[in-house]
């Protein structure tokens, strides 16, 4: 924890706490528990001795409601993104999905097929996109890492529950 | 050896209805689309012939000559052969008579056809899309089938429409 | 109880509590500290075991665990907390929204109970029941109203098997936790938890495991229908992630999630200390008489620690035994309360009755039997730890071997 004490007219204890509960957050990081295609296979192994991802607290949480991330890990089809959707919507505030993979992260190897979304960020936003076919363990580790960073730079107690890129920004941008 | 088979169902069909192409890589045996269902019955049961276990069915779009060309893999444990049956059936209104009567297994196959190719078979218990949503428009392994630029609200390309 | 709130009264203001006016009111506050003191240790307890057992899955699986928030990771269970306090509290639209809210406090209240009854030490018991064991499985039956409570009034049907699941296993299994202990009471001749303790000794042939071998049978046979009771792995039917999503506490999140977890570990000690205290001796220290322990201040300060060492070695083990076996089916969990442990259970009570008339507890032969019967535990111990020994060792040449050769991305080093 990193102390940046940020000292404004009126928020310094506002900042310091901001910063001790975005570490509580940020130090226990669940993600659901689904993966879409093969890339899965590499979620799993970065749970494994290795790269172990509950050195950093990280654990599978397999309903939607108890989950701060959703790691997308495979090819989205179109049937599967309306699931991804709903999954998306019944994870509780606040949440955070990490896009695995060339096929998530922009259709990848099908991308000129008729029945696969071009890019999971088409229906749900996407805070880190991590590459490879399928992406090393070490780089999913650093794509969690990305996203404690992220938390680690939100105002929590200001404005929880609203983020910027919220779903409706997404439809309503045009 | 697929000849022995071939000439066994020219005993009993006719030599009209069923035609022996070996000048390809696999022989086949072209059959008349109204007797596929027969056929196959007679393929399954007969002792000498046997073809117990049913491999694949998949078909095959030819625009150009205006037809849809099924492809069916059949085995025989018994005899340990291989045998394909071709038979096609037009582009416009495809229809055949199901063979899920004869092998079970085929019946998803039907349905994987149907599916992405449209062809209607008759007399099945099921007949519904099976991979693809219960709402999509079109048979995507169609030579001639377009993509919408939207499915339910979802961008079909990666380049943004504004 | 009262005692000790008259003894805490003289001690803090010098007077009598009779002779001064407020003597209700202390009783009343000394009834809230205790309990805060209770809750404090409870959720403590099941916060730190958390940690602890992930820890020690991680040790099986040959990963590290988590070992970056705080120093070796010991703040990871705060940070858990805290952040679930901080989720989202998810309530589904057609869920019943009065139900869905109370069921965690039912979990909640029906574990927390229980340790009302738990003795820590010599004369450390909130409340010495007469019944105690007995209120202990009672109380411990409203976690599953709770359970169902919750599962029902989700609107989910994963939420709903596994509701029913955890009342068919908690029921069926009551039955042989109850029969396993009336050896214990029929050798102790009541049910309160203190006079179980104070009928065995500090020696190991004088627990009450070794008494017989229908008491040993007992012993295991309790311990397996603890575990039942307590939803741990070879019986987590419940809340079986591959079958169920996530059983009962599918579509909880938030704080009202986090009781569900907590009353599981707290639920932990509660088994344990059962164990320990009804057929391991409990608070007995060895070569200590209990008029001795009574007398000073020090002894008594040991016979806490002799609970805790044994309750933690408990713990241990069914931490264990939920990392290392496979979960057991709906079927075979039944038919394994039902076909073995409850036959077993009558056949070692007979049992009992007849040992405890040939053989009486004072005299010669039974202490050479229970010497016998120490020696075959102890063989079982002694087996227990060679392989854990021999496990550790394997592992350790293992890494050793490995840390030679130029990996290309770090191994960690295991604890």
């Amino acid at each position: 924890m990193k102390g940046n004490i940020i000292i404004t007219d009126n928020n310094c204890f506002v900042s310091t706490m901001d910063d001790v509960i975005n570490w509580m957050r940020k130090s226990s990081i669940w993600y659901l528990l689904f993966g879409t295609a093969c890339c899965a296979i590499e979620l799993m192994q970065t749970g494994g001795p290795r790269t172990d991802i509950d050195r950093i607290g990280s654990v599978f949480r397999s309903t939607p409601r108890q989950a701060d991330l959703m790691i997308v890990a495979g090819t989205v089809t179109y049937k599967m993104a309306e699931r991804i959707v709903l999954l998306y919507h019944q994870m509780a505030e606040p949440k955070y999905v990490l896009s695995m993979g060339s096929c998530a992260n922009c259709g990848g190897l099908f991308q000129n097929s008729y029945s696969v979304l071009k890019g999971v960020d088409k229906v749900i936003p996407v805070d880190v996109y991590v590459p490879g076919c399928p992406p090393r363990p070490e780089a999913l580790m650093e794509g969690i890492l990305k996203i404690q960073k992220i938390m680690m730079k939100e105002k929590f107690l200001k404005n929880h529950g609203e983020r910027k890129n919220d779903i409706k920004s997404l439809y309503y941008s045009g | 050896m697929i000849s022995k088979v071939y000439t066994i169902l020219v005993d009993r069909f006719g030599e009209d209805a069923l035609l022996y192409f070996d000048d390809t890589l696999n022989p086949y045996i072209q059959v008349n689309p109204e007797q596929i269902q027969m056929l196959c019955i007679f393929m399954r049961y007969n002792p000498a012939l046997k073809f117990s276990f049913f491999f694949s069915l998949c078909g095959v779009d030819y625009p150009e000559k205006n037809q849809i060309t099924m492809v069916y893999h059949l085995f025989s444990m018994k005899q340990k052969k291989m045998c394909v049956l071709k038979t096609s059936v037009s582009r416009k209104n495809p229809e055949l008579e199901s063979i899920e009567s004869v092998w079970k297994a085929a019946g998803w196959f039907e349905r994987e056809l149907y599916d992405l190719l449209g062809v209607n078979f008759t007399n099945h218990s099921n007949m519904k899309r099976l991979l693809l949503p219960d709402d999509w428009v079109g048979h995507p392994l169609r030579k001639d089938y377009e993509e919408p630029s939207f499915y339910h609200d979802m961008e079909t390309s990666r380049n943004r429409i504004s | 109880m009262k005692e000790n709130a008259n003894l805490l009264f003289v001690f803090l203001f010098k007077t009598p509590i009779e002779g001064s006016g407020y003597s209700l009111a202390w009783y009343i506050l000394f009834v809230f500290i205790i309990a805060g003191a209770l809750l404090f240790f409870a959720a403590n307890f099941a916060g730190i075991t958390s940690f602890i057992e992930r820890r020690i899955a991680a040790r099986i699986q040959t990963r590290v665990g988590p070992n970056v928030v705080g120093p070796q990771g010991i703040l990871q269970w705060v940070a858990d907390g805290i952040k679930l306090l901080l989720k989202e509290d998810l309530i589904p639209d057609r869920a019943d929204q009065f139900l869905f809210r109370v069921a965690p406090y039912f979990v909640f209240s029906g574990l927390f109970a229980a340790f009302v009854a738990l003795p820590f030490g010599y004369g450390i018991v909130a409340a010495d029941l007469n019944v105690g064991v007995y209120y202990i499985f009672a109380i411990t039956s409203l976690v599953v109203v709770g359970i169902i409570m919750g599962g029902w009034s989700s609107n989910s049907k994963w939420a709903l098997f596994g509701a029913l699941r955890s009342a068919a296993q908690i029921i069926s299994y009551e039955i042989p936790t109850a029969l396993s202990l009336i050896p214990v009471i029929m050798l102790t001749g009541s049910l309160s938890t203190q006079d179980i303790i104070k009928a065995q000794g500090g020696l190991p042939w004088d627990w009450f495991v070794f008494h017989s071998p229908f008491t040993f049978v007992c012993f295991v046979v309790f311990f397996i229908s603890a575990l039942a009771e307590g939803n741990r792995i070879p019986f987590d039917l419940p809340e079986a992630e591959s079958e169920l999503v996530s059983g009962y506490n599918t579509e909880y999140s938030g704080f009202r999630f986090l009781v569900f977890p907590m009353a599981e570990w707290a639920n932990l000690w509660v088994i344990a200390a059962m164990v320990s205290l009804t057929y391991l001796g409990g608070w007995q220290v060895p070569f200590v008489s209990i008029e001795t322990l009574s007398g000073s201040l020090v002894l008594i300060f040991l016979s806490v620690a002799v609970f805790v060492i044994k309750t933690s070695i408990v713990v241990f083990i069914v931490m264990q035994l939920r990392w290392t076996l496979p979960r057991v089916r709906v079927d075979q969990m039944t038919q394994l309360c039902w076909t073995y442990l409850v036959p077993f259970c009558l056949v070692a009570i007979v049992g009992t009755m007849i040992w405890m008339l040939i053989f009486p507890w004072e005299t010669r032969v039974a202490l050479l039997l229970r010497l016998m019967m120490f020696g075959i535990g102890f063989a079982f111990c002694f087996f227990y730890v060679r392989r854990i020994r021999f496990n550790y060792f394997n592992d350790k040449t293992a890494y050793e071997n490995l840390k030679k050769k130029s990996p290309w991305y770090p191994i960690w080093r295991l604890p």
